[in-house]
C-alpha cells in the first residue's frame, strides 16, 4: 500500500462520513433547490479529480508537518552534538535538555520587526527568498522515505533528476537576493555563494552517475531496491560498491549546503552574514530554517543513494496481518539520516574554513577529475565483471578501495612545498590538498572530545563557591552542586580573592588613607551613628570600584578588607553605593591575607615654615602630633628661629610610635610644611 | 568589479577590539589598506599625571587586558630603575613566574581567537579551557583572573600560597599534553595550512625597517628577544632559547607563538626548582618620591617590545609617562602585509599579529 | 469535463508569453534576467505536458539553473556601479515597437498554423507514426545508438569552449 493510497483512503472515509451527515441534514430540511444544489456540489467533490486533488494536498501538508518537526529535532541534535565536540553542553535551559530552544528562537524572530532597507529593489528583495524557501521544501516531493512513499499515484521516473533540478534553482535566487539588498557585502556574499553552488553541482551529479549505472534507473525507489543484496549478513550498499562516489557526493553535498568547511559566503568573521545580512525578523528565520531543510534533503539523498535507504533488519515483521515493513523502514531511514547528519556536524567541528578560490580550486582540480575517474572505473568494472553477480560486487569494492587508498597518498602538486625553515618564495601559488592530512587528524581529536566530561560550568546551578547571602543572590532554583576546588581541582582559589569590600566600623580610625589611595576615587566618607561626628567612615561606590585592593592593603588597622563575595548586581545604580552599614554586612568574611610589611613613611616638618594653625594635630587620627608651646619647643629642640618672622604660638611635636603613615597631616597642611619622608628617616622636624 | 574601498568597520566580528580597517580592493585583491584606531582611547597617559606612583599600578594593568601582568611589570620596573632600588630575590622569582604564566595565557587567548576566526569553532574553546587553568593559578595567587594589580614598586603584593609550585608543575604537565593535541588539530589540518602558509609575507628587512617587534618579527627570521638581548629581572640566569622561524608568513608566526608557549613551560619549571623557600617579597626601601630625572625601560611583552618613558620632577606624581606599545607599531606594518592578498585573507593576517586594542589606543 | 491539461497549458503559455514580453520591457536589467528565468521554467513545464520529462528536467537544470546565473555574472562584470538606474534612457517609440511586434507575431502565427490551412503539404509529417521517446532510457539509447556522432561532436565543441574559456580567463603572467 503506497502513501498515496493510504491518504486517499483516509480522505475518502472522511468525505463519505461528512457527505452522509450533510445528506441527512439536507433531507431533513427537504427544500428542493437546496437538495439539487447539494447534490451538484456533492457530485463535484466526490468526483475523481477532486479526490485526487484533495489527496495530494493532504499528502503535501502531512509531509510538510513531518519535515517541520523533524527539522526542529535536527537543529537540536546539531547544537547538542556540536557542543559535545568542543567540550560544552549545548542548550539546556529551554524545555527539557533544551528541546524547545529552537521554538524559542522562532518565536523571538517572529516578534521582531520586518525591516526593509530603503533603497532595495523591492520585488527582487521580497520574492527571491520566498522562492528559495519554496524550492528547498519542494524538493521533498521527490524524496521517498520508505517504500511506497509517493505523493502522486505512481513513482516519479526521473526521481533523482527532479531533486537536482529543484536544487539548481538556488544559486540564481541567492544571487538575486544578494544583489537586491543594496549592500556591498551582501553582493559579494551572494556572488561567492552562487559561484560555489554552481561549481559544486557538477561533482554532485558526476558522483551519482556510478550509482545510476549500477541501479539501471533514475528513480530513487529503484535505486534503493537495487541495494537489497546481502553478502552473508553484510548488506551490499552502494557505499561499499562506490566508496569514491560516496566520498565525492558527501564533499559536494557539504559544499552545496554551505556548511563548514565550505561556508565562506556566510562566514561571520568576514562578511557578517553574507547574502542574508539585510534580511531581518521572520524572513531571516525562515531562510535559516531552509538551510536545515536543505541539509535534511542532502542527507536523505546520501542515505537513499549510498546507504540503502530504508532497508535494515526487522523489515519483514507484520502486526495483525498488516505489513509493518514501511513503518519500520521509515524508522531506519530517519536513524540513518541522523547518523549522516552527525557526520556532517563532526566535519563542521573539526575543520577551518576554506577560502573561496581554494574552494573552487578543490572543486575543479580535484573533485571533477575524481568524478570522471569514478565513472570510467564503474563502466569498466561493470562491463568486465558483469554476469558474476555478487562476485562483481566484491571486485568493484576492492577496486574502488584500492583507488581511494592510492589517492590518499598522492597529491597533485602545482608547486612543491618548501621545507620548513626556509623562506617561501613570494608564496602566491597554492597547492591542491591531499586527502590524507585533510581529514584524519582533526577528526580524531574532536572524536576524542566526544567522550570526555564537558568543561562547562552550569552557573548558577553549579558554582565554584557557595555565596554567603542568598538574599543578594538572584537565583530561583536551589544551588545543585558546589565545586570547592574549581572544576579541575585547583587549590583554594578563594583565599586571596578580591571581591566585595567589607568594613569593620569599630576598628576604623578615620585616617582617610583608603579614600586617598583609591585610583578611581570611589570612597567617600559619611557619618556613622554612635561615632564622633568628625570621625567619618568610608562609603564605597561599587559602580566605580575596580576591586584593586589598594584600600585594603594600605589600611593601617586592617578594618577595610576584600572578601570573596562576588555577586553584587543590582537593578538601580544607586543601589551599588554601599554605605558603612551595608559594608559591615561582610564583616564575617574577613580573609587572612597577609600583606608584607611596607616601608613606613613618616612625616617630617620644615618647621621654619610652620604657622601654627594646629590643623595637623587636630586631624591626626591617632594623636601622634601634639601642639606644644613654641617657646618650650624652640628650647627643647634647639631651633634658631628667624626673629623677623612672626613666631607662632604653638608648634607641632611628633611621636613616631603612634603614627600610621596615613598622610593626613601632609594633605591638610596649608603651607606644605610636611612631607612624607623616605623610609630611612625617623620623621620629625627637619632643621 | 571596479576598485572600491571596503570598510571592515568598527562593528565587525572579526576585529578583536575596536578598530576600523579600510581596504582598497580590486575585485578580490587588496591593493592598499589603512587601519584607523583611536576608538578605545582612554587617556591613560594623562590620567597617570594626576595619580601617585602606587595608584598607577592597577591602572597600568588595564593597558592591555590580555596580558596585564606584563604591562604592570613594565611600569613597576620603570619606576624601580629610576629609583634605583634592589628587589629581593624571591620577589624576582615570583615576578618571572607570573610573567611567564601570563605569556602562556595571552598566547592561548590569541590561539583561540585565531582559530575561531578561521572557522574551527572547537579550536576556539580548547585553548580557552586551558587558559582557565592558568587563570585559576593566577586567581589563587593574586585574587583576580584578568586584571591582577599584583606587582608593587619594590616587589609583589603577597606571597604564593602553600604548595603552589607542585600544583604549577601538575598544570604544566597537563598543558603540555594538550599542546600536542592542538598541534595535531592545527598543524596536520591541510585546510589550516592552506589558509596560513604563504599568506601575509613580511620579509625580515621590511619588518626591521617598520619597527615591528615580538613574535611577528621572530616569525620573519630576525632573532631578537629582549629577554636575551637586554635581560631584565633574572632572565639572564635562566636557560631558554629564542623561537625563530624563517617563513615570514602567518604560519611562521603561529609556530613562533606555539613554540614560545613551550619555552615558557620550560622557564617555569626552572623557576619552580630554583625559587628560594623564604625571603622577602617587598623591598622596604622604596622612597615616596623618585629622584628628578627621566628613564626609558623596555620589556618583552607577549606582543613585542613594550616600553615606558618616565619623566619625574621629584614629587610623588609623575610629570609624564609615555607608553610605547608594540601593537601600535605592528599595526602600522599591516598595510605592507595585506598588499596583494585576498579579502578573505584579512582575518588570517590581522589575527596573526595578535591585535589588542587596549595598548594601541591606550 | 474539465480538461486539466488544456487549462494548465493555457496558464503556462500565458505566463511564458507575458514574462517574455517583460524581459524586453522591464527597466532594470536584473529584472529582465528574473523574467527570463521564469520563461525558461515555463518552457520546462511545457515539456512536461508533452511527456518529455527528461528534457524538462535538463531544461530547468541547465537553463534556469546555470544560464541565468551566467547572464547575471556577465551583467555584474560589465556594470560599473551596482543598482544603477538609468533614468535618462529614451523610451522607444511605442508605435514602431507595436508595429514591429505585430508583424513578427503574424509571421510566427502563419508558420505555426500553416498545417491547418494547407493540410496536403504537411501530410507526410503528420502521418508518420509518433513513437514518442519520452522516457529517459529510450532517449539514452537513441543518443548512443542512432545519434552517436552528433553527440561526440557536441562533446568536442563543449570541450573546446571550456578550454577557450579557461585560456581567456587565465591570470596574466606578470612580466
Amino acid at each position: 500500500m503506497t502513501f498515496y493510497e493510504f491518504i486517499r483512503g483516509i480522505i475518502v472515509a472522511i468525505l463519505t462520513w461528512l457527505g452522509d451527515g450533510v445528506t441527512w441534514i439536507v433531507l431533513q430540511i427537504n427544500w428542493q433547490p437546496l437538495t439539487g444544489f447539494a447534490g451538484w456540489v456533492g457530485g463535484i467533490i466526490m468526483s475523481e479529480p477532486s479526490i485526487n486533488l484533495l489527496t495530494i494536498l493532504s499528502g503535501i501538508i502531512t509531509v510538510f508537518l513531518i519535515i517541520f518537526i523533524n527539522l526542529i529535532m535536527m537543529m537540536w541534535f546539531e547544537l547538542k552534538l556540536f557542543a559535545r565536540f568542543y567540550h560544552g553542553r549545548g542548550p539546556t535551559e529551554v524545555g527539557y535538555a533544551g528541546l524547545l530552544q529552537n521554538i524559542a528562537h522562532g518565536i523571538k524572530l517572529f516578534m521582531k520587526e520586518l525591516i526593509i532597507p530603503k533603497k532595495v529593489d523591492k520585488w527582487a528583495y521580497l520574492i527571491a527568498p520566498i522562492i528559495y524557501i519554496g524550492t528547498s521544501f519542494a524538493v521533498f516531493v521527490a524524496i521517498p522515505w520508505t517504500e511506497g512513499f509517493y505523493l502522486g499515484r505512481k513513482d516519479l521516473a526521473g526521481g533523482f533528476l527532479i531533486v537536482f533540478a529543484i536544487f539548481s534553482m538556488a544559486p540564481f535566487l541567492i544571487f538575486i537576493s544578494g544583489w537586491a539588498s543594496n549592500n556591498k557585502f551582501s553582493l559579494i556574499g551572494g556572488i561567492r555563494s552562487a559561484t560555489q553552488m554552481i561549481s559544486y553541482e557538477i561533482p554532485l551529479l558526476l558522483s551519482v552517475v556510478g550509482v545510476i549505472l549500477l541501479a539501471h534507473s533514475l528513480s530513487l525507489t529503484e535505486i534503493v531496491g537495487a541495494q537489497s543484496q546481502t553478502l552473508g549478513i553484510l548488506p551490499v550498499w552502494f557505499l561499499l560498491l562506490q566508496p569514491l562516489g560516496a566520498l565525492l557526493f558527501f564533499t559536494a553535498a557539504v559544499a552545496e549546503l554551505e556548511r563548514i568547511p565550505f561556508d565562506l559566503p556566510e562566514a561571520e568573521a568576514e562578511l557578517v552574514e553574507g547574502w542574508k545580512t539585510e534580511y531581518g525578523g521572520l524572513r531571516f528565520g525562515l531562510i535559516m530554517f531552509t538551510e536545515w531543510a536543505r541539509a535534511f534533503a542532502g542527507c536523505s539523498l546520501f542515505v537513499l543513494l549510498f546507504l540503502g535507504g530504508w532497508q535494515g533488519p526487522l523489515m519483514e515483521t507484520s502486526l495483525f496481518g498488516m505489513d509493518l515493513g514501511p513503518i519500520i523502514g521509515l524508522v531506519w531511514f530517519f536513524i540513518k539520516v541522523y547518523i549522516v547528519f552527525g557526520v556532517m556536524v563532526w566535519v563542521r567541528a573539526s575543520f577551518p574554513r576554506v577560502r573561496i578560490d581554494q574552494l573552487l580550486r578543490v572543486c575543479w582540480n580535484t573533485l571533477l577529475p575524481l568524478g570522471l575517474i569514478n565513472i570510467f572505473l564503474t563502466v569498466m568494472v561493470i562491463t568486465l565483471l558483469s554476469g558474476f553477480g555478487v562476485t562483481y560486487a566484491i571486485g568493484f569494492a576492492l577496486g574502488s578501495f584500492f583507488l581511494m587508498v592510492l589517492l590518499l597518498f598522492v597529491r597533485p602538486e602545482v608547486e612543491p612545498l618548501p621545507p620548513e625553515g626556509t623562506l617561501t618564495s613570494g608564496g602566491k601559488k597554492e597547492r591542491t590538498p591531499a586527502l590524507r592530512t585533510l581529514v584524519l587528524k582533526p577528526l580524531w581529536v574532536t572524536m576524542k572530545h566526544l567522550f570526555r566530561r564537558p568543561a562547562t560550568l552550569m552557573y548558577p546551578y553549579e558554582t565554584l563557591k557557595k555565596p554567603h547571602t542568598t538574599a543578594y543572590y538572584p537565583v530561583t532554583k536551589k544551588i545543585a552542586r558546589v565545586y570547592e576546588d574549581g572544576v579541575f581541582g585547583v587549590p583554594d582559589i578563594w583565599r586571596n580573592y578580591r571581591g566585595a569590600i567589607g568594613l569593620d566600623v569599630d576598628a576604623c580610625i578615620s585616617c582617610g588613607l583608603c579614600g586617598r589611595i583609591c585610583p578611581n576615587r570611589c570612597i567617600t566618607y559619611v557619618e556613622f551613628p554612635g561615632r564622633d561626628k568628625n570621625k567619618k567612615v568610608p562609603r564605597v561606590d561599587f559602580g566605580v570600584c575596580m576591586f584593586c585592593g589598594l584600600c585594603a592593603e594600605y589600611c593601617p588597622k586592617g578594618c577595610i578588607f576584600l572578601t570573596s563575595e562576588y555577586d553584587l548586581s543590582a537593578f538601580d545604580r544607586n543601589d551599588l553605593i554601599y554605605g558603612p552599614e551595608k559594608l559591615s554586612m561582610f564583616r564575617g568574611l574577613k580573609p587572612e591575607t597577609r600583606f608584607p610589611e611596607r616601608a613606613r613613611e613618616l612625616p617630617s616638618w620644615e618647621i621654619s615654615k610652620c604657622i601654627g594653625c594646629q590643623l595637623c594635630s587636630r586631624r591626626c587620627p591617632t594623636g601622634a602630633i601634639t601642639m606644644i608651646d613654641s617657646a618650650i619647643y624652640i628650647e627643647k629642640y634647639g631651633i634658631t628661629w628667624d626673629e623677623t618672622k612672626k613666631r607662632p604660638k604653638s608648634l607641632p611635636e611628633f611621636t613616631g610610635d603612634k603614627c600610621v603613615s596615613c598622610g593626613t597631616c601632609a594633605e591638610v597642611c596649608p603651607r606644605r610644611v610636611i612631607t612624607m619622608d623616605t623610609p630611612d628617616s625617623k620623621g620629625g622636624i627637619d632643621k | 568589479m571596479a576598485e572600491m574601498w571596503i570598510n571592515l568597520g568598527p562593528q565587525h566580528p572579526m576585529t578583536h577590539g575596536l578598530w576600523d580597517l579600510r581596504v582598497k580592493v580590486d575585485g578580490e585583491t587588496i591593493i592598499d589598506a589603512e587601519p584607523k584606531i583611536g576608538y578605545l582611547h582612554r587617556c591613560h597617559e594623562k590620567i597617570y599625571e594626576s595619580r601617585t606612583y602606587p595608584q598607577i599600578v592597577p591602572l597600568s594593568d588595564r593597558l592591555c587586558y590580555g596580558s596585564s601582568m606584563s604591562w604592570s611589570y613594565t611600569y613597576v620596573h620603570t619606576v624601580e630603575e629610576l629609583m634605583r632600588i634592589d628587589i629581593p630575590e624571591k620577589a624576582e622569582y615570583i615576578r618571572v613566574m607570573m610573567l611567564e604564566i601570563q605569556r602562556i595565557a595571552s598566547h592561548l587567548m590569541w590561539l583561540a581567537a585565531y582559530a575561531g576566526d578561521l572557522g574551527i569553532y572547537s579550536m576556539l574553546l580548547y585553548p580557552m579551557r586551558e587558559r582557565e587553568l592558568f587563570q585559576d593559578l593566577l586567581q589563587s595567587v593574586t585574587g583576580n583572573r584578568l586584571l591582577y594589580n599584583y606587582m608593587r614598586i619594590g616587589g609583589v603584593r603577597n606571597d604564593l600560597p602553600d604548595g603552589f609550585g607542585n600544583y604549577l608543575l601538575k598544570v604544566l604537565d597537563w598543558f603540555e599534553e594538550r599542546m600536542d593535541e592542538y598541534e595535531e588539530m592545527l598543524d596536520e589540518s591541510e585546510i589550516f595550512r592552506m589558509r596560513t602558509r604563504g599568506i601575509g609575507i613580511l620579509s625580515g628587512e621590511k619588518a626591521v625597517n617598520l619597527g615591528v617587534t615580538g613574535p611577528t618579527l621572530r616569525g620573519s627570521g630576525v632573532c631578537v628577544d629582549l629577554r636575551k638581548d637586554d635581560p631584565y629581572s633574572i632572565y639572564d640566569e635562566l636557560e631558554f632559547s629564542i623561537c625563530v622561524e624563517d617563513g615570514c608568513d602567518c604560519w611562521a608566526r603561529y609556530r613562533v607563538r606555539v613554540r614560545e608557549m613551550r619555552e615558557s613551560c620550560r622557564i617555569l619549571r626552572q623557576v619552580v626548582s630554583r625559587m628560594p623557600e623564604n625571603g622577602e617579597i617587598l623591598s622596604k626601601k622604596v622612597p615616596r618620591n623618585p629622584p628628578k630625572g627621566e628613564i626609558f625601560v623596555r620589556t618583552e611583552d607577549p606582543r613585542g617590545e613594550a616600553g615606558m618613558y618616565l619623566v619625574s620632577d621629584g614629587t610623588n606624581r609623575p610629570y609624564r609617562i609615555k607608553i610605547k606599545s608594540p601593537m601600535f607599531v605592528n599595526m602600522s606594518a599591516l598595510p605592507e602585509m595585506l598588499r596583494g592578498y585576498k579579502v578573505a585573507d584579512v582575518p588570517a593576517i590581522c589575527g596573526s599579529i595578535d591585535v589588542c586594542m587596549g595598548e594601541t589606543d591606550r | 469535463m474539465i480538461d486539466f491539461e488544456l487549462i494548465s497549458f493555457i496558464i503556462i503559455a500565458s505566463i511564458m508569453i507575458i514574462s517574455a514580453i517583460m524581459v524586453l520591457r522591464s527597466r532594470e536589467v536584473v529584472h529582465s534576467a528574473m523574467f527570463l528565468a521564469l520563461t525558461f521554467v515555463m518552457v520546462g513545464c511545457t515539456y512536461i505536458l508533452l511527456n518529455a520529462e527528461y528534457i524538462a528536467l535538463v531544461q530547468i537544470i541547465i537553463y534556469a539553473g546555470a544560464v541565468t546565473v551566467l547572464m547575471l555574472f556577465a551583467i555584474m562584470l560589465t556594470k560599473r556601479k551596482i543598482m544603477d538606474h538609468h533614468p535618462d534612457e529614451k523610451e522607444v517609440n511605442t508605435f514602431f515597437e507595436l508595429m514591429a511586434s505585430c508583424i513578427l507575431v503574424f509571421l510566427i502565427l502563419i508558420s505555426i498554423l500553416a498545417p491547418v490551412f494547407c493540410p496536403e503539404t504537411y501530410k507526410e509529417t503528420f502521418d508518420r507514426e509518433l513513437t514518442s521517446p519520452g522516457s529517459t532510457s529510450d532517449l539514452g539509447s537513441l543518443i548512443v545508438q542512432e545519434y552517436m556522432i552528433p553527440f561526440i561532436i557536441v562533446g568536442i565543441f563543449l570541450a573546446v569552449a571550456i578550454l577557450g574559456g579557461v585560456f581567456l580567463a587565465r591570470e596574466k603572467e606578470e612580466d
